[in-house]
C-alpha cells in the first residue's frame, strides 16, 4: 500500500471515498489526481511509495502536456473490469478506443512531447498509443515529406543518397 | 540518450517509434538524414526489435509469402500471403516489396538454378562461376554473396542469419539423428523421424513436426540457446492425432507469428495456435495450444473442387502440404492448382502452382533486422 503522508487529499467522486494525489509540472501548475489514475505512471507511482510531502514535483513534464498525460490516466484507469465476453466489457473497450483516438488528434509536436512525459513518467500504455500514432504518420511519406515533417535537414551527398536508393530500390519506389 | 540534432525526439524515442513503422518506412526514415540513418543501423535497434517482438518473433514484418518453384521450367515465382482481404485478388495491391522480390526473380530466372530461400533469407544454388555454391542474396537490399552448399537436401536442417547477419548458421540432423557439429543436441528418445525436411521457424527457433511411437510431436530447436524441446501437439481429447495421416497435420505459423498447427479432422481443418510463451520456453504443457480458427472442409471444397452436379458427393481429399508465414498450401484430389489458405484474413486464394509440376514453396519473411544490417555505414 501506499504511504498515507504522500496523499494531500481525500475526494468524494464517483460516490467513494478515493486517495488522490497532487502532481505538479515543471511550470509549477498543480493537478489534484485520484491515485489510482496516477499510478499508471510506473515514475509516479515510485514517488508515492517512496513518500514526501507537498506534492510530486515533474520537473520534466509541462502543464500543458502533463493535462493530456492525467486525461488518459483518469480515464484508463475508470475503467471497471467485468466479466470478459460481456457486452458491457466489449462496449467500454470501444469507447476507450475511440477515447485514445481522439487524445491523439493533437499535432506532430504535441505528440512528441507527449512521447518523451509518457516514457518520463513510464506510462506503457501511452507510449504506446503515442509512438504507433506518430508511427502511422509517417507510414508511406517519401524521406522529403518525413524530412518536411520533422524539420530535418538533409546531409547526405548526392553520392550517398544514389547509393541508399540503389541498395534500397524496392523501397523507395 | 542524447538528442539529435534535427529531431523532437531523442534517438531511444524515435527507435521506440520506428520499432512500430513497416520496415520500408523505416528505410524511408533512414535516408532522411545521416543521424537518423546511424540510429537506424545501430546494432541496438535491432535488439529492441528484438524486445519489441517477444523474442525472436518477427512481428515486423514487410512482406510474408511463399517462393515456389516449378522444376518444370525451373522458374520461381513469389506469392504474397499478407495481403487485406479486400484486394487479395488484385494484383494492383501487391505491395512494393513483393514487386521487387518478383522483378528480382524473373532478372535472376536462369541464374539461380533451384532457389531455397529460409526465413529472413533468399538462398539460392547459382550455376555461374561454382555449381556447388549457394547465391545467398536479399531481394529488397540487392545484397548477395555466395557461400559452399552444404549436403542436406533430404534431412531435417535449416539455415539461420547469424549473429553478424553476414553470416550464417547451418543446423542439420546427421544419419545418427544427430545435430552436427555448430550445436551438439540430441534428439528426444523415441524420434522416428521429422514429417518434412524444412521446419517453421519463428525468430531463431526452428519446428519440425515429427513422429515418436506413432505419435505427432513438435520439435523446437532453439539456435540461440542451443537447446531442443520437444511440445506436445494438442490434446488427444481435442484432436485425434494418432488417427490423422501425414499430409493432414501440419505445422504452420500464425499472421502474427505464433507457432501453429492444421489438423485435418472429420469434416474440417482445425489450426491450432501456440501461447508464445511455451513457444519460447519450449515448455511441453499442451495448455499452450489454443483453438486458432476452423475451416469446414465443405467451405474449402467450394474453392478446390468443380461445382454442379457432377461434383461427387462427400468431401474431396485435401492435402496440407506446406505451412508458415501466416498461411498454408493445400491441395486436393482433382484439382490443377495449389490453393493458399491465408491464416490472416481466412482467405483461400487460388494460386498459379500446378499441381502437376513438382513445386516447393518456401516460406519468406522480411524484417527490419534484415533490412538495415547490410547497410553501409555513412
Amino acid at each position: 500500500m501506499a504511504a498515507a503522508d504522500s496523499c494531500d487529499g481525500i475526494s468524494t467522486s464517483g460516490g467513494g471515498w478515493e486517495k488522490t494525489v497532487t502532481l505538479v509540472s515543471s511550470d509549477d501548475a498543480r493537478f489534484e489526481v485520484r491515485e489510482a489514475a496516477a499510478s499508471l505512471s510506473q515514475t509516479v507511482r515510485r514517488m508515492i511509495r517512496a513518500g514526501g510531502d507537498g506534492g510530486i514535483p515533474l520537473p520534466k513534464v509541462d502543464a500543458r502536456t502533463l493535462s493530456t498525460v492525467l486525461e488518459y490516466c483518469n480515464k484508463h484507469a475508470a475503467v471497471p473490469a467485468p466479466a470478459p465476453e460481456s457486452s458491457s466489457a466489449e462496449a467500454a473497450a470501444v469507447d476507450l478506443e475511440w477515447f485514445d483516438k481522439e487524445l491523439m488528434h493533437v499535432d506532430l509536436a504535441t505528440l512528441c512531447s507527449l512521447i518523451r512525459a509518457a516514457d518520463y513518467l513510464e506510462v506503457a500504455g501511452l507510449l504506446d498509443l503515442t509512438c504507433k500514432t506518430v508511427a502511422d504518420m509517417i507510414k508511406s511519406k517519401t524521406a522529403e515529406e518525413i524530412r518536411q515533417m520533422f524539420g530535418i535537414q538533409n546531409d547526405f551527398t548526392p553520392e550517398e543518397e544514389e547509393q541508399l536508393s540503389r541498395e534500397n530500390a524496392g523501397v523507395f519506389e | 540518450m542524447d538528442m539529435l540534432p534535427s529531431s523532437p525526439l531523442p534517438a531511444d524515442l524515435l527507435l521506440e517509434v520506428l520499432a512500430r513503422c513497416d520496415p520500408a518506412t523505416v528505410i524511408r526514415c533512414a535516408a532522411t538524414c545521416k543521424p537518423w540513418y546511424r540510429c537506424i543501423t545501430d546494432p541496438s535497434f535491432p535488439r529492441l526489435l528484438r524486445a519489441h517482438t517477444g523474442g525472436g518473433r518477427s512481428v515486423t514484418c514487410l512482406v510474408g509469402g511463399f517462393f515456389w518453384r516449378s522444376r518444370e521450367d525451373d522458374r520461381c515465382t513469389f506469392t504474397e500471403t499478407r495481403m487485406s482481404p479486400s484486394s487479395s485478388c488484385s494484383a494492383a495491391t501487391t505491395s512494393p516489396v513483393a514487386k521487387t522480390i518478383r522483378a528480382f526473380l524473373s532478372r535472376n530466372a536462369g541464374h539461380l538454378k533451384s532457389f531455397e530461400p529460409w526465413t529472413r533469407r533468399v538462398v539460392g544454388h547459382a550455376t555461374g562461376t561454382s555449381p556447388v555454391d549457394m547465391q545467398v542474396c536479399n531481394p529488397v537490399t540487392g545484397w548477395r554473396r555466395s557461400i559452399p552448399a552444404p549436403a542436406v537436401y533430404d534431412q531435417a536442417h535449416v539455415l539461420l542469419p547469424g549473429e553478424d547477419s553476414h553470416s550464417f548458421q547451418l543446423v542439420a540432423m546427421d544419419g545418427g539423428g544427430a545435430w552436427d557439429p555448430e550445436i551438439e543436441l540430441s534428439p528426444p528418445e523415441d524420434f522416428e523421424r521429422v514429417v518434412t525436411p524444412s521446419p517453421v521457424v519463428l525468430g531463431r527457433v526452428a519446428h519440425w513436426l515429427f513422429r515418436a511411437c506413432g505419435a505427432y510431436n513438435v520439435l523446437a530447436l532453439d539456435a540461440d540457446a542451443a537447446r531442443a524441446a520437444c511440445i506436445d501437439v494438442p490434446p488427444r481429447s481435442a484432436l485425434d492425432s494418432d488417427a490423422i495421416p501425414r499430409k493432414q497435420m501440419l505445422l504452420s505459423s500464425t499472421a502474427d507469428g505464433r507457432l501453429s498447427l492444421l489438423a485435418g479432422e472429420e469434416t474440417r481443418i482445425s489450426a491450432w495456435a501456440l501461447s508464445t510463451a511455451t513457444t519460447t520456453t519450449g515448455g511441453s504443457s499442451d495448455s499452450g495450444w489454443s483453438l486458432h480458427a476452423t475451416y469446414e472442409r465443405e467451405w474449402i471444397a467450394r474453392f478446390v473442387a468443380p461445382q454442379g452436379p457432377r461434383r461427387k458427393p462427400g468431401y474431396p481429399v485435401i492435402d496440407l502440404e506446406r505451412g508458415g508465414g501466416g498461411g498454408a498450401f493445400i491441395g486436393a484430389q482433382g484439382f490443377g492448382s495449389y490453393v493458399l489458405l491465408n491464416m490472416g484474413t481466412n482467405e483461400i486464394v487460388r494460386t498459379e502452382v500446378a499441381k502437376s509440376s513438382c513445386f516447393c514453396p518456401y516460406e519468406y519473411e522480411v524484417d527490419l533486422a534484415l533490412l538495415t544490417a547490410p547497410m553501409k555505414s555513412f
